[in-house]
């Protein structure tokens, strides 16, 4: 009796839960932290049976488990639910035989438990998650060794393993599924997240080699954790995800070999066309001067397809567009100022400012500012208000006096006609005397064909 | 580097009466798209160059090449599904200068040192990238 007050003032004080049963499951002592769970006094629990707080679905594993005590082995450690006046939770016991029969049966018992209800949820999730997006998880203490690891089923079944099979590493450090132009890289992604001065972050896709020698695509993010100060830091552990690319490596591979083939056939369709104006015009008495300025608009247009490819038919940004624009005029480049922030401009918005730019530079390269040395363009866009609009600014200075001409020529029709109709938009021409100003603004959301 | 088939070799390569390095000089052209070609043969006789060929397939240039000499060459990536590489390769070691022209997203310069005109180029942009790797030519045999 004694002995049972000297263990309650210990226990009692303990924020685990402690509980000692006979082999039937009567309780012969708990302690309050144990009892609070029941909305009882430690006291108050003597003489139940535990059984009765667990449910009926966990009895066999734990009926199982705790079977498997002997004098020599003692101890197993159970994970359980445990029903609490607060609901269903689940704890890890420590269970240790205390007492055993003539038989070698143990009779008594103590069970000392700590509510792990929160990680079980975070498992779940993480299971659930793992299992919805597909990706496989890993953890690895590099002290101690990969048996220790661990890879979710999901990661093993992404490699191509069963649930069961083991991950073996090589003489390299890699595991062998790993594809063999891919061994480097990834080994260098390795030594760079284990180096202490890094941030011990894994980004890297890569090729793995199946069993069956199907080849997978894997991109693989993961985290290097240190332990210690330099210079004494060192790699401690890495946990991480995987995840099976394939497929948008398939199709993104494709995307931009039709993509690409789309962009040559427009390019050589274009070049047939300049081709067939000039055999057309050949000996028309066409001026030569005519005809280079009809070439110089189909490669303005073939230059924007080029900005477009480059982003897979995704659009262009108004940066790619000036500078494209401005190739075909060499070095007269150097007296352009072009500045404005990056936007994204719709395939549809991307051709129209392209030609509207050619047909500036072309006329300044004539008649304007870079048509005699010292003469300047300044070219800049701005959203305003941001994402409503974009305006583009022209301006030419230092160049030779302007005055406004008689008879609208094609450039000014097309700039007009361009920013009204293609772009739903506005433009305006000043001929001032110091030089051409032109101001260009397209709505960037009435473009957007939803609206 | 020596260029046996080169008619012109022994004149230097400044600028002439026509204001050009490339007159009088005889270009091949390597293009499978009839039009394409006689519109380049056009622009090279515009720019004062001599047009050899034009060749549609790798053979034809070959045997071109072969037969007769020449200071440059335009050669188009696609050849009827053929890529014009092994034809790069003889025009290289040969050391005649050319310009690959294609209708493929290419950087200006090639890996292999070529340089690279995208479809449809103008008249100018050809006669400038010819003018440019004769002139590099000349400064790496001199």
């Amino acid at each position: 009796m004694q002995q049972t007050r000297l263990l309650r003032s210990i226990v009692d004080a303990q924020s685990e839960l402690v509980c000692r049963f006979t082999s039937n499951g009567m309780i012969l002592f708990a302690n309050n932290a144990y009892a609070k769970n029941r909305g009882l006094m430690g006291k108050q629990m003597e003489g139940l049976n535990f059984w009765t707080f667990v449910p009926r679905e966990d009895r066999p594993s734990v009926t199982a488990l705790l079977a498997t005590l002997t004098r020599d082995n003692p101890e197993v450690t159970i994970e359980n639910r445990f029903e609490t006046v607060g609901g269903s939770k689940w704890f890890v016991w420590k269970n240790r035989a205390l007492e055993f029969d003539k038989n070698g049966a143990w009779t008594v018992a103590q069970a000392t438990g700590f509510d792990i209800t929160e990680r079980r949820r975070a498992e779940a999730w993480m299971a659930l998650a793992a299992r919805a997006a597909g990706f496989g998880a890993y953890e690895i203490d590099f002290g101690a060794g990969l048996e220790a690891a661990y890879f979710s089923p999901e990661f093993k079944a992404i490699v191509g393993l069963p649930p069961e099979a083991s991950i073996i590493l090589d003489a390299q450090g890699l595991p062998s599924f790993i594809h063999p132009e891919d061994r480097d890289s990834v080994a260098a992604a390795v030594t760079a997240a284990r180096d202490p001065a890094s941030s011990g972050a894994i980004h890297a896709d890569f090729r793995i080699l199946h069993s069956d020698g199907a080849v997978r695509w894997i991109r693989w993010g993961g985290q290097v954790e240190f332990s210690g100060e330099p210079p004494h830091r060192i790699a401690r552990r890495g946990f991480g995800a995987i995840v099976d690319i394939t497929d948008s490596k398939t199709v993104d591979a494709q995307q931009r070999l039709l993509i690409d083939e789309l962009n040559h056939r427009v390019k050589n369709t274009l070049t047939l066309v300049q081709a067939l104006a000039r055999q057309s015009f050949k000996d028309k008495a066409v001026p030569n001067k005519l005809l280079s300025t009809f070439e110089e608009r189909l490669a303005a247009l073939a230059g924007v397809h080029t900005a477009l490819t480059q982003s897979k038919w995704e659009g262009a940004t108004m940066d790619a567009i000036a500078k494209q624009a401005l190739k075909p005029f060499g070095t007269v480049g150097k007296r352009v100022l072009q500045s404005g922030p990056t936007v994204r401009m719709t395939p549809e918005q991307a051709v129209p400012i392209a030609m509207i730019l050619h047909e500036l530079y072309t006329n300044a390269t004539k008649y304007g500012a870079l048509s005699v040395e010292g003469g300047q363009v300044e070219l800049s866009w701005f959203l305003a208000p941001p994402s409503v609009s974009l305006h583009i600014e022209w301006r030419e200075r230092s160049g030779p006096r302007v005055s406004e001409p008689a008879r609208k020529g094609f450039g000014a029709t097309l700039i007009e006609t361009s920013a009204r109709h293609q772009l739903r938009g506005d433009s305006s021409l000043h001929f001032l005397p110091e030089g051409l100003r032109c101001t260009i603004v397209i709505p960037l959301l009435a473009t957007d064909p939803q609206l | 580097m020596h260029n046996r088939h080169s008619p012109t070799r022994d004149r230097p390569s400044t600028l002439d009466e026509n204001g050009s390095v490339l007159s009088g000089k005889r270009v091949l052209l390597v293009e499978d798209e009839y039009l394409i070609a006689q519109m380049a043969c056009d622009m090279l006789e515009e720019g004062g160059a001599v047009p050899v060929g034009p060749a549609s397939t790798i053979a034809h240039a070959l045997n071109i090449l072969n037969a007769e000499g020449v200071d440059a060459a335009v050669l188009d990536v696609n050849l009827q599904g053929e890529r014009s590489d092994a034809l790069a390769a003889v025009l290289q070691e040969r050391a005649i200068p050319f310009v690959i022209v294609t209708g493929y997203q290419q950087s200006s310069v090639r890996e292999d040192g070529a340089h690279v005109l995208e479809k449809p180029y103008t008249r100018l942009q050809l006669t400038d990238a010819l003018e440019r790797v004769l002139a590099q030519r000349d400064r790496t045999s001199n």
